[in-house]
């Protein structure tokens, strides 16, 4: 080796061999630490754990271990026959996960338990409610019968006649089946060729306005109208119509679930809030599509309340559709619950854009394993599960659950993920980081309408 | 105890210090690795170790070889230090490394403004040299 940093100071012979054997060695040792550091960029590991024993290290921490009803678990302390979950999220396809659970000394009666894990994503995984009919507003017909959803109701207008008189469209009316229409309660017929059912909507000049509680909610702007409702639903009326009923003060936005962008950044819609994303990853393994961002003014963005930051841990929010693949069946996220959405009519009412697509079998696939002592001296109780048999479920979301065969008092539940050495997770590792270059510098292409 | 035979004489620590200075040439190497790796592809590196630590370690070394230099009584004298000569390819490596570092930093905006920060910077880094290196 030639390079010599300091040619001034020159060995004897004895010491200069000795000087070229350490050398070696160094140099070998930093060879052998870059193909290590190497090893762990491929191969990454993912450790995640939560102390009850010293809860102020777990600031930040993402396992959040609870109860059936979502709360924290008390100092670790689980009841006989009650089940306990714990969780993580993470980026990237892993081979297998180890999950440790360590049994305080005063748990008697501790006997290995099994553990279960599910993948998918996080609220597709919440309980499902009830279904939901056509969102206020939707113009459906069924032989020949033509309706308003108002209120949430199904309207019937009397007749084709009424229907003329107040301005609305028969075109515009989508064809459904009464089954469709069970969804929907019952509501009042209309017969006032008069007065407007709540929910109609209006176009005057080019704003588009949506008649609620008898006030006029003016929408923040035809891109924000068209993510809700359909062109054609609006009836035209001139501006003397605005002074027939009083203006609402508060505006109406984009639909619940879309993404939008301003600046750098991008944000979902949830009523009155958004939620600014963290980065492109978290967008694309949310299940987004870059197809689905529009781009927003300053004023479009200054009607929503920011909250915190969406990241991979984070549920999708209220609003959200999904479209489970395997059985064509849609849901939207509502107030922790994932109701039905009974026909593609009915989702296409609530949402304009792309749903995110999930597997329908996430959410009952289970693998299972079941803890055996880890060593001799600590209560500490592990196993493995081949997290690579989800590899074909959408999200990043892990859900682990137990039952509790005794009353035990855990003191620190850890998961950790890993990537087997071979050649196919190098593959795919290359792959993903190729990826994240290309989305880094912006040549996978990110079209905003 | 006799602590006496753990004494370093003065030839080892001559290869301490030679040593020191490979020691130095890996870590800063590692460190400008590190730097692209980073710039490249955010978190590739931080998400294992955090740039504190091998700065931490750079400046470890610095002080190792300050004292050990100390020790073994070795002084770089001004005027040897003039006479210093620099490396011209490296310095054009490093300045065309800190140019692409500053160019990729600035990705996300404007081409030529990006340019224009470029020169802006490698202007500003010339400036200083000549401040502080020349007589």
């Amino acid at each position: 080796m030639k390079m010599d940093f300091t040619k001034e100071i020159i060995l004897d012979e004895k010491s200069q061999k000795k000087y070229r054997r350490l050398r070696f060695g160094l140099y070998l040792m930093a060879i052998l630490a870059a193909i290590y550091f190497a090893y762990l960029i491929f191969f990454p590991v993912q450790f995640y754990d939560y102390s009850f024993a010293n809860p102020n290290l777990n600031k930040g921490n993402v396992i959040n271990p609870r109860d059936e009803a979502g709360k924290l678990l008390n100092k670790g302390n689980v009841e006989a026959g009650k089940k306990f979950y714990f969780d993580s999220s993470v980026i990237g396809n892993f081979s297998t996960v180890k999950i440790s659970v360590d049994v305080s000394s005063k748990s008697k009666d501790f006997q290995p338990f099994l553990i279960r894990a599910r993948k998918s994503y996080r609220s597709f995984l919440y309980p499902e409610g009830d279904p939901v009919g056509f969102r206020d507003g939707s113009l459906v017909k069924n032989n020949n019968n033509y309706f308003i959803i108002s209120q949430g109701k199904l309207c019937q207008f009397q007749s084709l006649d009424n229907l003329n008189i107040l301005g609305f469209s028969p075109g515009s009316f989508t064809e459904v089946s009464g089954e469709e229409l069970k969804y929907n309660n019952i509501g009042d017929e209309i017969k006032d060729s008069n007065n407007y059912p709540d929910a109609s909507i209006f176009k005057i000049d080019d704003a588009y306005y949506i008649l609620s509680g008898q006030k006029l909610n003016r929408f923040i702007s035809q891109k924000a109208f068209l993510t809700q409702y359909d062109e054609n639903q609006a009836i035209q009326k001139d501006k003397s119509f605005l002074n027939r009923y009083q203006l609402a003060e508060n505006l109406v936005g984009f639909a619940g679930g879309s993404l939008i962008n301003y600046g750098d950044g991008i944000y979902i819609v949830s009523g009155a809030s958004i939620y600014p994303i963290n980065n492109p990853e978290t967008f694309v393994n949310m299940g987004y599509d870059w197809n689905d961002v529009i781009k927003v003014n300053g004023d479009e963005l200054s009607i929503y309340k920011k909250e915190n930051i969406f990241n991979i841990n984070t549920p999708h929010p209220d609003g959200t559709i999904f479209l489970a693949d395997e059985n064509s069946k849609w849901f939207i996220i509502k107030n922790g619950e994932k109701d039905s959405l009974p026909s593609e009519n009915i989702a296409r009412s609530w949402f304009k854009k792309n749903p995110i697509r999930v597997s329908a079998i996430s959410e009952k696939y289970f693998e299972k394993c079941e803890l055996s002592k880890a060593g001799f001296i600590f209560s500490t109780y592990e196993c493995r599960i081949p997290v690579d048999k989800f590899k074909n479920f959408e999200g990043r979301y892990y859900e682990f659950s137990s039952t509790a065969q005794a009353n035990i008092k855990l003191d620190k539940v850890s998961v950790e993920f890993k990537r087997f050495l071979t050649v196919a997770n190098l593959k795919s590792s290359i792959k993903d980081m190729i990826n994240k270059i290309l989305i880094h510098y912006g040549f996978i292409k990110v079209q905003i309408q | 105890m006799d602590l006496s035979k753990y004494k370093f004489n003065s030839e080892s620590l001559l290869i301490i210090y030679k040593l020191l200075h490979d020691l130095l040439f890996l870590l800063l190497l590692f460190f400008g690795m590190a730097l692209v790796a980073e710039g490249v592809l955010p978190g590739i590196i931080t998400a294992h170790v955090g740039f504190s630590k091998i700065v931490f370690l750079v400046v470890f070394n610095l002080l190792a070889i300050f004292f050990t230099g100390q020790k073994i009584k070795i002084e770089i004298s001004a005027k040897d230090d003039k006479k210093t000569t620099v490396n011209k390819k490296l310095t054009a490596a490093l300045v065309i490394l800190f140019g692409l570092l500053v160019f990729n930093s600035l990705w996300a905006i404007n081409i030529w403004l990006n340019l224009f920060l470029v020169i802006c910077s490698l202007a500003t880094l010339y400036l200083l040299v000549k401040l502080f290196f020349e007589e």
